[in-house]
């Protein structure tokens, strides 16, 4: 008698478990699969205004800067700074290549730049130049511009000045002086609008 | 007595009945069981696919779908030289993510490709895929970043990133929100103000870059891609993300590809957070996550996988303090995977923990190392879990190091005065294979100038536990270097 109560409870729940299985294996749920609608090319963002932005072509005309009388005697010369910061070297001031440029090292000013000519020369004119692409936006840097015969003294040729450094003006500053003869010359950065050190991408002598 | 017996018969015939219909319904009571948890993991599985604009050209030597539906696969930049060269030649690897929860199917198939070996990596979640033809599946229960490499081929190994399902994602219109929704985008500079979130949809492609100064409450989040690649190395040198004296700020859920310069950098920050950040870089100097003269910064759940520094800490004027990386996952083509330094011309670098790092692949310089080559005091740094699943370290111009402390003036150095190392713990830290075993070196410059206290707990290689510096091929300096411990706790 005892048996049989066993034998039946246990053919019960076979049964019940094979339904139940039954059942759930009928019932299977598909995973949900949500795929968002692919975007056209070319999407205008929405700015945090909620105004939608144009896109922007960065190969758009850049201006050059005003060609100057004479050789720029910096070009590929000497040149050493007392600190920069990354992959910013000071040669990139004098390569010939307005992308490349130097940066002094952060929050330690001054920051200075000095490119050694290889003899003595008169000079009356210093260009600094920046990335003219609109990236670099509108820059105050504040610099005074000495010389020197010997790299041990030196003496001031313009004092320390407000410059505007302006992508819409080639981003490029042009300082004139009366001729001095030197065979280096000194910039000497105090302060900068835009980055936390001076920046030059081209430092030019004539 | 012949009774007798027939009755004990059929005692033990009503015996073996009961035993085998026990056996069947626990067997069902099992199956059962079994068969609810797989539905019910169905039932919670979501996945979210994100398709590329349609202009971006995928990779087409790999498939891959999710629950039956496809994922789209990128095609990105790497670089598989192992040498510093400006216009290094680049390859491409295929690259696809998409976000879910629940246990799902992914299915890759390689066409045409006769499949005889699968390495899914990292090696340590056990993922082991079922292999038909040309087509691998496996199951995934939580999210992963993995490459998955066919028949040891790591050139067009599969970086596939399973995130999880996004929280509370902005939406188009909420204010403060620059909303970047799937398509290409040309965005250039993205000017952002304190207090704004940037949302960089899954599906969207943008080609653009971040940099922020002296900002606040800054988010920069999504699953969408930051892409570096219409960006000339020398002429452009855009960093994809920058963030320079910045307070409170966070990264999250994004990938960056193939940046022109550096990848995610930030410099004189506090309190920033970042976050399954994905980064594949291939170009000259394109550091992973660099972090300078920083406090209180934490990246978690990230992959790194660049042709330069993957990790790195420096200190370029004020001090660092609490820089925190948590399970990342390297790949390393070029240069050291978890570095500090060259440059170290903060007073101190200190509090700097490396935890739970896994290392696929490292082909070039160390993978743990210390340079400090100005002045700085480097002290209570922590290297713990490590697994260094290849070890390759040394091809082209680079060196065999596993662990390097060294300090040494540099072409990096601009402080002519030299630091100090101290108290650097190494705990957990296992080299699984590699073509040649690893060296290690400790290094200190003079008597002023030292390296001290450096604990190695339970250091393992190629199966070997290191109790001493001869077994671990380390040279150390003999003057200058004081307390080098092994130990096995």
């Amino acid at each position: 008698m005892k048996f049989k109560v066993w034998i039946t409870s246990l053919s019960l729940i076979i049964l019940v478990g094979i339904i139940f299985a039954a059942v759930l294996l009928f019932n299977m749920p598909e995973a949900e699969i949500i795929s968002v609608s692919a975007g056209n090319s070319q999407e205008s963002y929405v700015s945090a205004e909620g105004i939608p932005q144009e896109s922007s072509n960065e190969s758009s005309t850049l201006l050059e800067p005003a060609s100057i009388s004479g050789e720029n005697l910096a070009l590929y010369k000497a040149v050493s700074a007392d600190a920069n910061i990354q992959v910013y070297y000071a040669r990139n001031s004098v390569d010939g290549n307005v992308n490349t440029y130097w940066e002094g090292a952060s929050n330690a000013y001054p920051n200075t730049l000095t490119v050694n000519l290889g003899e003595t020369v008169s000079i009356k004119t210093i260009r600094i130049r920046l990335n003219p692409k609109p990236m670099w936006g509108v820059r105050t840097q504040t610099f005074s511009i000495a010389g020197s015969l010997d790299d041990e003294t030196y003496s001031t040729i313009v004092d320390s000045t407000d410059y505007t450094f302006d992508p819409a003006t080639a981003n490029t500053v042009t300082v004139d002086f009366d001729a001095v003869s030197v065979r280096y010359v000194r910039l000497e950065f105090t302060a900068n609008s835009g980055a936390p050190g001076g920046q030059v991408a081209e430092f030019e002598v004539y | 007595m012949k009774k007798n017996t027939s009755f004990v018969s059929k005692k033990t015939s009503v015996h073996i009945k009961i035993a085998i219909l026990s056996i069947i319904a626990i067997a069902v009571i099992l199956f059962d069981v079994c068969l609810f948890t797989v539905i019910r993991n169905k039932d919670r599985a979501k996945v979210v696919l994100y398709p590329a604009p349609s202009e971006i050209q995928g990779a087409t030597d790999r498939i891959i779908t999710v629950e039956g539906s496809p994922v789209f696969v990128y095609d990105t930049a790497v670089n598989f030289g192992r040498v510093y060269s400006r216009n290094p030649k680049l390859e491409k690897t295929p690259m696809a993510y998409f976000d879910f929860s629940g246990t799902v199917n992914v299915k890759i198939k390689a066409p045409n490709i006769d499949i005889d070996s699968v390495t899914i990596r990292p090696i340590s979640l056990g993922i082991v895929p079922a292999i038909k033809g040309d087509t691998i599946s496996f199951k995934l229960d939580k999210p992963a970043q993995l490459t998955i490499e066919i028949n040891n081929d790591i050139h067009r190994a599969v970086h596939l990133f399973a995130n999880p399902l996004e929280e509370d994602p902005p939406e188009l219109g909420d204010p403060g929100v620059h909303y970047f929704g799937p398509g290409v985008h040309m965005a250039g500079s993205i000017k952002v103000k304190s207090n704004e979130t940037v949302y960089i949809a899954g599906g969207a492609v943008v080609y653009g870059w971040i940099h922020c100064s002296s900002l606040e409450n800054v988010k920069i989040i999504g699953r969408g891609i930051i892409d570096g690649s219409i960006y000339d190395r020398w002429d452009d040198m855009v960093v994809p993300i920058n963030l320079f004296s910045c307070k409170n700020i966070v990264v999250d859920g994004i990938s960056i590809l193939n940046p022109a310069a550096w990848t995610l950098n930030t410099y004189l920050c506090e309190n920033v957070k970042i976050n399954n950040v994905k980064i594949i870089s291939a170009r000259p100097n394109s550091d992973g996550i660099t972090t300078q003269s920083c406090k209180d910064l934490t990246a978690t759940d990230c992959f790194v996988r660049s042709w330069d520094d993957s990790l790195v800490v420096k200190g370029y004027d004020k001090d660092v303090k609490g820089i925190t990386f948590d399970n990342i996952i390297i790949w390393t083509d070029l240069a050291q995977s978890c570095e500090i330094g060259y440059e170290t011309r903060a007073e101190t670098i200190e509090d700097i923990y490396f935890r739970n790092i896994t290392i696929l692949h490292n082909f070039h310089k160390a993978v743990l190392s210390i340079h400090n080559s100005d002045n700085a005091l480097i002290k209570n740094v922590h290297y713990e879990n490590i697994v260094v699943e290849d070890a390759q370290m040394g091809e082209g111009d680079g060196a065999n190091y596993l662990i390097d402390l060294l300090i040494e003036s540099s072409q990096w150095s601009q402080s002519s005065e030299r630091g100090n190392i101290r108290d650097i713990f190494f705990n957990n830290i296992k080299v699984l294979s590699g073509r040649f075993f690893p060296v290690s070196r400790i290094k200190a410059f003079d008597e002023d100038h030292t390296i001290e206290n450096i604990h190695i707990n339970n250091l393992e290689i190629f199966g070997e536990l290191i109790l001493n510096a001869e077994e671990g091929k380390f040279s150390i300096g003999e003057q200058n270097v004081k307390n080098v411990e092994f130990s096995n706790k």
